[in-house]
């Protein structure tokens, strides 16, 4: 049986702090949010009052939680590899999803830093083609830069156009 | 025509100018006809006259200050009154001519001519509005783009065919929710009670008249569309070239180029695979911006139907399109669960909300599970090394689809597998061509998926 084998390029060591600030940064608005519908819920009775006492700290905890667990998960999962014919993508932990874009029909080539991003020394690499978008989504300054470089080198415009 | 001069279009020109230029007018003028409408209705029809002799007076100075002419290496196009602009098209960037036949074209029996350049798009074609048929002959020779008349192959729809697309049109779907979007609102409104108007659709005679009066209304609705959409619809193939004309309203004409074409979609949708029935839809990467109206390749025909006209209009698709690598049969309850899981939870939300609706339960369930069955039946791939397409089955939003790609154009490949898909061995592939059209198929043996992977892309091997 032919096989391909596994992309093997990590993500940037980094990637997990940023993961961190996006969580805390999304979970933050997730806990104001529950503590202040959480206020009329304790002037009920039973579990709605229950539900209106320890809800707002299952939230924070939740949060809490996922910001440590989900990032290095997400991180030892990512792997990434770019040859002269395509850019071959494996993440996900629940579901695992394998993505494979033919260098031949990417288009143009985004360095993206997002705020969070700037703060970690971090860059997002975004591929466009006629289908979509698809991105690395954190790779060391330097790592990057090569991708992008490898990848302008390598789009040509296609002969039969 | 001679190749020297600069020439005029048709003076049917002037009057398409005067029509653009009258209905650019019209809603100031309406406007300032209704603030000013207490004086008199002799000041309204003034100014309407007034509104049309302006319109009439700048549609003979726009087509005056047109002209266009052609040398041995391009097309000059020169518009415009009082900036006059001239533009140059080389003539081997020339894409494509196509006619343009309008309520107004057809109105003087004159045809308007689209000149194509690639990446063009609205802006950098040129548009002649009116030529008389001589004169478009003349400049198509002169630009190398002489007429199909020659066209090799042709396939028009019929009118029966034509009734039966407009019959069973898909617009349906995003047709119904609009008419029930207005019915409430109607009702709201006329009614002025809606509230008490809802309280009395509580049996369940009425809610499945309601329910028809929407449905009939809606397939009427979608029934006008189609055939404005598809009247005289007519596909022709020379040179390389595919040229699909259509439209009843506004002619609208657009050629593309064979080798542009990534892939080739048959879609049999719910009211028309019964019938053995299906359209045919193409999948184009860029077209500089007409993409929209290269969709449909052919609107219906049978399935029967289908390979033949591949191997006429687009050989490089033509081949078997059944399909030989399909989900094993333990894959078949795994295709049953996430359709009964959702009619389950529809099921309980709709009795809750209004309990009169239980006989729906049922035909819940059944529909999830046919779905089920049938998208089982109908996911697959077929893949041979030995053939330059791939060929990928199955089921997207009730319509069985077929989608034909060159497998050296796909855009994405895609796998992807569950925590339960790995257990078990299975996995999602899924390809993406063109402008993002997706097909994937769920449930097949992983090593399939490892194989489709391997096969798909670049021209080395795993081995």
């Amino acid at each position: 049986m032919d096989e391909r084998p596994e992309p093997d390029g990590r993500l940037a060591p980094a990637a997990r702090a940023l993961w961190t600030l996006e969580i805390l940064g999304g979970g933050l608005i997730a806990i104001l949010v529950a503590f202040v519908v959480a206020g009329p819920l304790r002037d009920q009775d039973g579990l709605l009052h229950t539900l209106g006492v320890i809800g707002p700290w299952l939230v924070l905890l939740g949060v809490i939680v996922a910001a440590v667990v989900v990032p290095a998960l997400r991180l030892s999962r990512w792997r990434w590899r770019l040859d002269d014919d395509e850019l071959d993508l494996r993440h996900g932990t629940i579901t695992e999803i394998r993505t494979i874009v033919p260098v031949a029909r990417i288009q143009h080539v985004d360095l993206r830093r997002s705020l969070w991003a700037q703060l970690v020394g971090t860059v997002a690499v975004v591929v466009h083609t006629a289908a979509g978008t698809t991105e690395i989504p954190a790779l060391t300054d330097g790592e990057a830069t090569l991708v992008r470089d490898r990848l302008a080198g390598l789009i040509r415009t296609p002969d039969e156009l | 025509m001679s190749s020297e001069g600069s020439q005029r279009l048709h003076i049917a020109a002037a009057v398409s100018h005067a029509l653009r230029g009258l209905s650019d007018i019209a809603l100031p003028l309406i406007i300032g006809l209704v603030a000013g409408g207490r004086s008199s209705s002799l000041h309204a029809i003034g100014f309407g006259l007034l509104g049309v002799v302006a319109a009439a007076a700048i549609g003979i100075a726009r087509w005056q200050a047109t002209t266009y002419r052609v040398d041995d290496r391009a097309l000059h196009f020169r518009s415009g009154v009082f900036s006059p602009d001239e533009t140059v098209v080389p003539l081997e960037r020339i894409q494509a001519v196509d006619t343009i036949a309008g309520p107004v074209q057809r109105l003087f029996g004159v045809t308007g001519l689209h000149v194509q350049t690639p990446g063009g798009g609205e802006d950098g074609d040129v548009v002649l509005s009116a030529l008389s048929a001589r004169a478009a002959a003349d400049l198509r020779a002169a630009l190398g783009h002489a007429d199909q008349h020659v066209a090799t192959v042709r396939r028009r729809l019929s009118l029966p065919g034509l009734l039966v697309t407009a019959l069973t049109a898909p617009q349906l779907g995003i047709v119904l929710p609009v008419v029930g979007g207005i019915f409430g609102a109607l009702q709201n409104g006329l009614l002025g009670a809606g509230e008490s108007e809802v309280k009395n659709i509580n049996s369940t005679h009425e809610v499945v008249i309601v329910a028809l009066v929407l449905l009939l209304a809606a397939w009427m609705l979608s029934f006008l569309g189609a055939v404005v959409a598809f009247s005289g619809f007519e596909v022709q193939h020379a040179e390389g070239r595919l040229r699909i004309r259509r439209g009843l309203l506004q002619r609208r004409a657009v050629s593309v180029p064979a080798g542009r074409i990534d892939g080739v979609e048959i879609v049999e949708s719910p009211l028309r695979r019964p019938l053995g029935l299906v359209t045919l839809r193409l999948e184009v990467t860029s077209l500089g911006g007409r993409e929209a109206a290269a969709r449909t390749l052919f609107p219906l025909m049978h399935r029967a139907e289908v390979e033949p006209f591949l191997e006429t209009f687009l050989p490089d698709f033509a081949g078997p399109l059944t399909v030989d690598e399909r989900p094993p049969q333990r894959a078949r309850r795994r295709y049953l669960t996430v359709p009964l899981v959702i009619a389950v939870v529809a099921s309980v939300a709709l009795v809750l909300a209004l309990p009169v609706a239980w006989p729906a339960v049922p035909v819940l369930l059944a529909i999830a599970v046919f779905s089920g069955m049938d998208a089982f039946a109908a996911g697959g791939v077929r893949l041979h090394l030995d053939d330059a397409r791939v060929v990928v089955r199955a089921r997207r939003r009730g319509s069985r689809v077929t989608l034909v790609a060159r497998r050296r154009r796909l855009q994405e490949l895609g796998v992807s597998r569950s925590v339960f898909q790995r257990r078990a061995g299975l996995a999602t592939v899924s390809v993406a061509v063109a402008r993002g059209t997706r097909l994937g198929v769920r449930q097949v043996e992983r090593t399939l998926a490892a194989s489709v992977l391997a096969r798909l892309t670049a021209t080395k091997s795993y081995t």
